[in-house]
């Protein structure tokens, strides 16, 4: 799963963004004048309450939409399904979105099929991402007969198989129990190519990322190492986030009241 | 709601369900036409259609209750169309139960009820017997439009998706106190209904955008070619002579 394709921006920065706007039809403005950058191979947690801008920027980065300002995604604008996820691969909050095959194997193996590959190439790369998520063997079932946590990696191997250069996921632990999220949290660990996860959850995404960027109202409030963030408390409440032991009850906790 | 409900048995293995989904489409397709073409009258003929079905479930060790079951779903549709014709019929009249029937008329209602069983009980078979994706790359082999077949492919994935969607909704209502049986409450099943369509309608939105990351560009990509092997040719060359002639002899 690990080397890119080569591609002409190979020193360019994963991703590349300058006073991205992005209004809505109804008039909310999502994104007011957003700016980052992403070098090849780093993991990115962005984090911020809900409406801060995360999903709208990944769908900026994706394509999908299309916001005013300057977007770059591994050197080039980004432009929907023109290289079938080679280069941004984006994994959606529900999976139903995602899994819109009869049959998982097929699923998978759509990506590398408008990648024109041989069609025993799509059959290795749809057992190569089965296997990296742990659902090996699950080309024959249907979507629709999976647990929340199976949907959800059948998802990211749909996406995986596509070989992306970076990986995007919206609220990846989301609706998931603990060992569903543990899953997840491992298949991320492993991905070696550029990291970007949109998260609420800090526990999660402590593990998996080395930076953090809080979003709020639109642009960035603060971006640092995580361990430095996830520090911060003060900083964290007031972007509505919170890390720690802040549990009442934990006996871990110094200020519990099991202790 | 399940997928079971529509097929159940399409993963089970026998000689029925290792035939190419091509062979099976066309054989069904074509025991449907002898069927349809048979007159009523000739009730052997339908004894006969109906031992070759319940002879190839058997095969299929698809259970029979559930081909019947599937196949009695239709009566109903095919009662709306029919009932009326023992009444409406003219020429010969027989009683039953003091009402004055057209015996021509019974016979087109018994026609229709047997033939619309039979067809719906030979397509359950099929889709019992075929994968559903196997069954959608057999009519894309057959030339079947491929909008239509993309369409068939997301309603199968989707539907459960939304019946889901739409008990949810139901069950929300119900729990703040709507009464589905007061008649007041009405315009709340237009309203669900409303709902249910825009979030269907932004569903198939996220759903299409995920198929253009992944390089969808109009239709869907291919599946593996199906593999007709020889007993495929074999079941196709002896079956169609053999429906032909049994169709020809029992009339």
């Amino acid at each position: 799963m690990r080397q890119p394709p080569p591609v002409p921006h190979a020193n360019a920065p994963a991703i590349e963004v300058a006073g991205l706007r992005f209004r809505y039809h109804d008039g909310t403005e999502a994104l007011k004048g957003l700016s980052l950058r992403v070098e090849p191979g780093e993991s990115v947690s962005l984090a911020g309450p809900n409406g801060a801008g995360k999903s709208t920027l990944f769908l900026c980065l994706s394509g999908l939409t299309t916001g005013d300002g300057m977007v770059r995604v591994a050197g080039d604008a980004p432009a929907a399904g023109a290289d079938a996820g080679r280069r941004f691969g984006l994994v959606f909050q529900d999976p139903d979105d995602q899994l819109f095959c009869p049959t998982v194997g097929e699923d998978i193996a759509f990506g590398p099929r408008n990648q024109k590959l041989r069609e025993d190439e799509v059959a290795k790369r749809v057992a190569e991402s089965l296997s990296a998520v742990g659902l090996s063997g699950f080309e024959a079932r249907s979507a629709h007969h999976l647990s929340g946590g199976e949907k959800k990696r059948a998802a990211i191997a749909a996406v995986l198989a596509c070989r992306p250069q970076i990986l995007a996921l919206d609220e990846p632990w989301a609706n998931l129990d603990a060992r569903a999220s543990r899953a997840v949290t491992g298949i991320l660990a492993k991905f070696g190519g550029t990291l970007l996860v949109a998260s609420q959850d800090l526990y999660h995404a402590g593990e998996v990322c080395e930076r953090l960027v809080i979003l709020d109202g639109g642009t960035v409030v603060a971006d640092r190492p995580m361990k430095d963030l996830l520090a911060d408390a003060a900083l964290l409440e007031a972007h509505g986030l919170e890390f720690g032991a802040r549990c009442s009850v934990c006996p871990h906790n110094k200020n519990s009241s099991a202790r | 709601m399940e997928h079971g409900f529509l097929d159940k048995y399409s993963g089970l293995d026998s000689p029925v369900h290792r035939l190419d989904a091509r062979v099976k489409a066309i054989v069904a397709l074509f025991f449907i036409l002898l069927v349809v073409t048979t007159p009523p009258q000739h009730l052997l003929a339908f004894v006969v259609y109906s031992g070759l079905l319940v002879w190839t479930a058997a095969l299929a060790r698809v259970p029979l209750a559930f081909v019947a079951g599937r196949a009695v779903l239709v009566l109903p549709f095919s009662a709306l169309v029919a009932l009326g014709l023992p009444f409406l019929g003219g020429g010969e009249t027989v009683a039953v139960l003091g009402m004055s029937l057209s015996v021509k008329g019974l016979w087109v209602l018994a026609g229709a009820a047997m033939k619309s069983l039979l067809g719906v009980a030979t397509l359950a078979l099929l889709v019992s017997t075929t994968p559903f994706s196997s069954l959608l790359a057999g009519l894309r082999g057959l030339g079947a439009p491929t909008l239509f077949i993309d369409l068939l492919s997301l309603t199968y994935r989707y539907l459960f998706v939304l019946v889901g969607e739409a008990m949810r909704l139901r069950r929300a209502a119900v729990a703040r106190g709507y009464h589905p049986k007061w008649l007041p409450q009405a315009i709340i099943v237009g309203r669900l209904a409303g709902n249910l369509f825009v979030r269907s309608y932004e569903r198939a939105e996220r759903a299409y955008g995920a198929m253009l990351l992944r390089g969808y560009c109009g239709r869907m990509p291919t599946a593996r070619p199906l593999q007709f092997r020889m007993t495929d040719a074999v079941v196709l060359v002896t079956l169609l002579p053999a429906l032909i002639a049994l169709r020809i002899l029992v009339s």
